[in-house]
Parts: structure tokens; C-alpha cells; sequence
């Protein structure tokens, strides 16, 4: 299925936005603002991703898929601090490239960095144990 | 399923919707209630939080920040990206403040 029009025009947005190369004085206002760096740039303070993180059952057994990751925010702080394993999607691969990176680092289990439109995601019904997305559908 | 959503204020006025629309986030036009989309793709006990006061916390803990390494991040982002991001800010938080703007934490589980 092509990408619609508000979708490419949303890539092309967040692709300019994900961009930048990680920096100290973004990962510093970042850490002000959120309470940590994962090259966010969105509301969901850590906070906020500690309690959807409860709210999604997660344990060290789950697989969860984060939605329009962005850099891997907070679907790979989430397989830190739950110990679970994450899959990764979003449409600018920039961001992706980056939460790879990110991942590697931090020595995540992270089960695949995808590609995709929210709309048709390639997976099939019941491959993770919690979903969570934020700001997406805005 | 757990998820945060930004959305236009119910009960508003045409002129007050339009101004909801240009001052949120990119497709908060598009999108029906999220309790309501939840529903309606059949996941159950479906709970929603308001976390506004939060969301307007945050947004203005961005425009702080951004302010406070200005030189800094005009350097990074370039000065006219550094503009934008302040100027788009600024728009959301008018219209957080006037009641046009909510968001939530919207939870369920899938049959």
C-alpha cells in the first residue's frame, strides 16, 4: 500500500527532525525536560514512560512493539528498565538508524527496527504481548 | 495497549476547533476520540487519563530549555529550525492554556 499524502509529508517532517546527530547540549535539555536522553523531542517525560510501561504488563518476558518509535523513544528505554524485548517501527528510518545504534549500545534485545506506516503494519495478529505508541495518533 | 494521544478539547465553538487545529500537533485533526476509536476496534476495559497539566508542563519545560541554550541549539538545529520549534511551541501552549488542547493516557486490552 503507497504511503498517503499526510504520511509522506510526516516523514519528510520527522526525517528533518530526527536528523541531527546526537549532541550534548540536546541530550542536556532533553535530560531537563524529560528526565533522560533518548533523543526525544516529544511530551512523554520518563515518568510518563515508566507508568505506560506498567499499564502494558511488561516483565522481562514480554515482546513489545513501539509505534512511531521515532529514535526508540521509549520503546528501548522500556526493554532497559522491564528487561523485555522490543521491535521497533516507525516511517523515518533516520530515527530508526539511530535507535539501532542506540540499542547496540546499550546492549537491548531489540528484535527488529521496521519501517511502517501504524496503518499497515507487516506483522502478524498476536506477535507481541503490548503495544504502546505515543503522540502518534495526533 | 497503552498510548498517549494529543486531541481538540470537546464542546468547542468552529472558531475555537479551527484554532485547536493549526496550533496542535501535525494530524490532531484527523483523528476521532481515542476512547472511541478503542471501542469501536473492540478492545475492552478501556480507561483514559487526563495528563493536560502534565502535557502543559512539559511543553513549557521545552520552551524553557530551548530559550536557555539558545546560541547553543541554533548551532546544532540552525537558527531558523530553532525559531520554528519555539514559534510552533509557543502556538500549542496558547491553545493548551485556552482549553483547546487535551491529552491523554489511553489504556485496553485486545480481544
Amino acid at each position: 500500500m503507497g504511503a498517503s499524502k499526510d504520511e509522506r509529508e510526516a516523514r519528510q517532517h520527522f526525517a528533518e527532525r530526527y536528523s541531527p546527530e546526537p549532541d550534548d547540549v540536546l541530550d542536556a535539555v532533553e535530560r531537563a525536560v524529560l528526565g533522560d536522553a533518548w533523543g526525544a523531542n516529544g511530551f512523554t517525560t520518563v515518568a510518563e514512560a515508566n507508568a505506560l510501561g506498567e499499564q502494558a504488563g511488561l516483565d522481562e518476558n514480554a515482546h513489545l512493539l513501539d509505534i512511531g518509535t521515532g529514535r526508540g523513544w521509549p520503546g528501548l528505554y522500556l526493554a532497559r528498565r522491564m528487561g523485555c524485548r522490543a521491535t521497533l517501527s516507525d516511517l523515518p528510518v533516520e530515527g530508526l538508524r539511530l535507535a539501532i545504534d542506540r540499542a547496540a549500545r546499550e546492549r537491548l534485545e531489540l528484535t527488529g527496527a521496521v519501517v511502517a506506516s501504524a496503518k499497515d503494519l507487516p506483522f502478524a495478529s498476536r506477535s507481541f504481548d503490548a503495544v504502546i505508541h505515543t503522540d502518534v495518533l495526533c | 495497549m497503552a498510548f498517549s494521544t494529543i486531541e481538540i478539547a470537546s464542546g468547542l465553538s468552529k472558531s475555537q476547533h479551527r484554532r485547536a487545529a493549526l496550533r496542535g500537533p501535525r494530524a490532531v485533526v484527523s483523528t476521532r476520540p481515542a476512547g472511541r476509536l478503542m471501542s469501536a476496534a473492540r478492545f475492552t476495559d478501556v480507561r483514559l487519563t487526563d495528563v493536560t497539566d502534565d502535557f502543559l508542563r512539559t511543553a513549557r519545560a521545552w520552551s524553557t530549555e530551548f530559550s536557555r541554550h539558545e546560541s547553543e541549539l541554533k548551532r546544532v538545529l540552525g537558527a531558523q529550525n530553532w525559531e520554528d520549534r519555539q514559534a510552533d511551541r509557543a502556538a500549542m501552549i496558547d491553545a493548551v492554556e485556552a482549553g483547546l488542547l487535551c491529552r491523554y493516557v489511553v489504556t485496553g486490552t485486545a480481544r
